[in-house]
């Protein structure tokens, strides 16, 4: 499915009931490639012939549609080649900068320990315990993830 | 556009080879039986090509058509309903037909290949013990109900004499127009297509995949309902055994070849009424020719594998010139 059609497939029940609004569609889609920085050559190129990265871009992108206030992400970055995950460091950062609440799930140290201000640790499918930004540190994360009490 | 090309000259193709060996088959009365029959076929291809978009398969068409058909005829002349109770009857069991499909796919998780073949020998055994495998027929009553299918609403002028036009194909006509609005303007249309396409996909993007599939099935079912009832007034000699035999396979075949994808998530209304008019002027064809008709299967299978073979070629030769095209820039 083209990119144009892929960004608006989450939100289109909000714009009309029936009825496909394709002037909405056409702008979205220009707004989201330009914003999340899509490396696409139009916006009728098919989703799945985008690299990892710009894949994944869109499928924020279809979330971002809807004006979210929280956004839930389970590992962004997985799959993603290293020049685009900081593009989708800066675009989550921009998005907490405008307001919009993030929760996130990553299994990688340094995600974790750039991105977030609140972290809570898992082990064994319970939550171990909460760190502050300024507790965060490699060590204390994965005492909490190994099971043990915190320092 | 481009997809719909090869079949319509496939189309055109067959036409002009049939008027060259036997120039009869432009004769008005001619024009006008295959004008009606593919646009009897055309409403039932219409209905599976939904299902077909969705990545589905309905292979109960035939015996629904044979089921409504002799439903409708069993319940005016042997049961005495009047005429708008037959018919509220045969479309509210085209609408459970379609919704038991649509449900046992999506909430039970069958195959849809599984649920549809069982419908094709139920509906067939059911229509053969209500009536008692005995033929019906309408007589001369009911001829404004008949209207419906063997009517002509209005003529266009055409060479040598005027053309009747037939009334299912003033009824098809505005189903495909329906249908094709349906497909392409509505957020239903759009969603039908996506899960087609890839239906884990649309059901993370937050489509109700359930509800779109069940939809597809519903519309599947009603349309061959109406068939149903416009094949039984058509023909007047319904036998609950053979009304409809065969048909979901003319009806799957003319999807098809219109440019429905088998894995889904493509396909158009134009495409599949140009299928389901191939179709019946190949059948046409061979009768006005002269051909056996024990050939019938065997020629309209050829013909449908030269074209579907001449579309895969055409599809790949264009894929390797524009990879060349991607590589020299």
């Amino acid at each position: 499915m083209a990119i144009r059609q892929n960004l608006s497939l989450a939100a289109l029940r909000q714009n009309s009931r029936a009825f496909l609004n394709r002037r909405y569609e056409r702008v979205l889609a220009g707004e989201m490639i330009r914003s999340l920085g899509i490396k696409t050559p139009s916006d009728q190129q098919p989703a799945h012939l985008l690299s990892g990265g710009n894949q994944q871009k869109v499928v924020l992108g279809k979330w971002l549609a809807l004006k979210p206030r929280l956004l839930l992400l389970d590992e962004p970055t997985r799959g993603v080649d290293i020049g685009a995950k900081q593009e989708i460091y800066r675009l989550m950062e921009e998005l907490a900068e405008a307001g919009v609440a993030i929760l996130f799930v990553s299994s990688e140290m340094a995600e974790i320990i750039g991105m977030s201000d609140r972290t809570l640790v898992m082990h064994q499918g319970r939550i171990r315990g909460e760190l502050q930004r300024s507790q965060l540190t490699e060590e204390a994360i994965m005492k909490l993830a190994t099971g043990g009490v915190p320092a | 556009m481009k997809k719909i090309l090869g079949i319509f000259l496939l189309l055109v193709a067959v036409c002009v080879a049939t008027t060259a060996l036997n120039p009869k088959f432009l004769d008005a009365y001619n024009v006008q039986n295959t004008v009606r029959w593919t646009s009897l076929f055309g409403i039932i291809s219409i209905g599976v090509a939904f299902v077909i978009i969705s990545g589905g398969i309905d292979l109960s068409i035939g015996s629904t058509v044979g089921l409504t058909g002799t439903m409708l005829a069993w319940l005016l002349t042997v049961k005495h309903f009047s005429v708008p109770g037959a018919l509220l009857l045969v479309f509210l069991l085209s609408i459970v037909i379609g919704l038991s499909h649509g449900l046992l796919i999506t909430k039970l998780r069958l195959q849809p290949f599984v649920v549809t073949l069982c419908g094709l020998l139920i509906y067939r055994g059911v229509a053969r013990y209500l009536t008692n495998d005995e033929t019906l027929g309408f007589g001369g009553s009911y001829n404004a109900l008949r209207f419906l299918s063997v009517g002509h609403p209005f003529s266009i002028p055409f060479p040598g004499g005027s053309l009747l036009v037939p009334m299912p194909f003033a009824i098809m006509l505005a189903i495909a127009i329906g249908a094709a609005v349906l497909l392409n303007m509505t957020i239903y249309g759009r969603y039908l297509l996506a899960l087609g396409r890839n239906e884990q996909a649309a059901r993370f993007s937050g489509i109700n995949t359930n509800r779109i599939t069940i939809m597809a099935y519903l519309i599947c079912s009603l349309l061959a309902g109406l068939g149903g009832v416009l094949f039984a007034l058509d023909v007047n000699s319904i036998q609950p055994s053979g009304l409809g035999e065969f048909y979901e396979l003319y009806a799957i075949a003319a999807a098809v070849l219109g440019g429905c994808s088998l894995r889904g998530g493509e396909g158009t209304i134009v495409g599949v009424l140009i299928g389901a008019a191939v179709m019946r002027v190949l059948y046409n064809a061979i009768n006005i020719l002269g051909i056996p008709t024990q050939l019938e299967f065997a020629i309209i299978g050829l013909v449908i594998l030269g074209g579907v073979i001449a579309d895969e070629i055409i599809k790949r030769i264009v894929a390797q010139r524009r990879a060349r095209v991607g590589t020299d820039r």
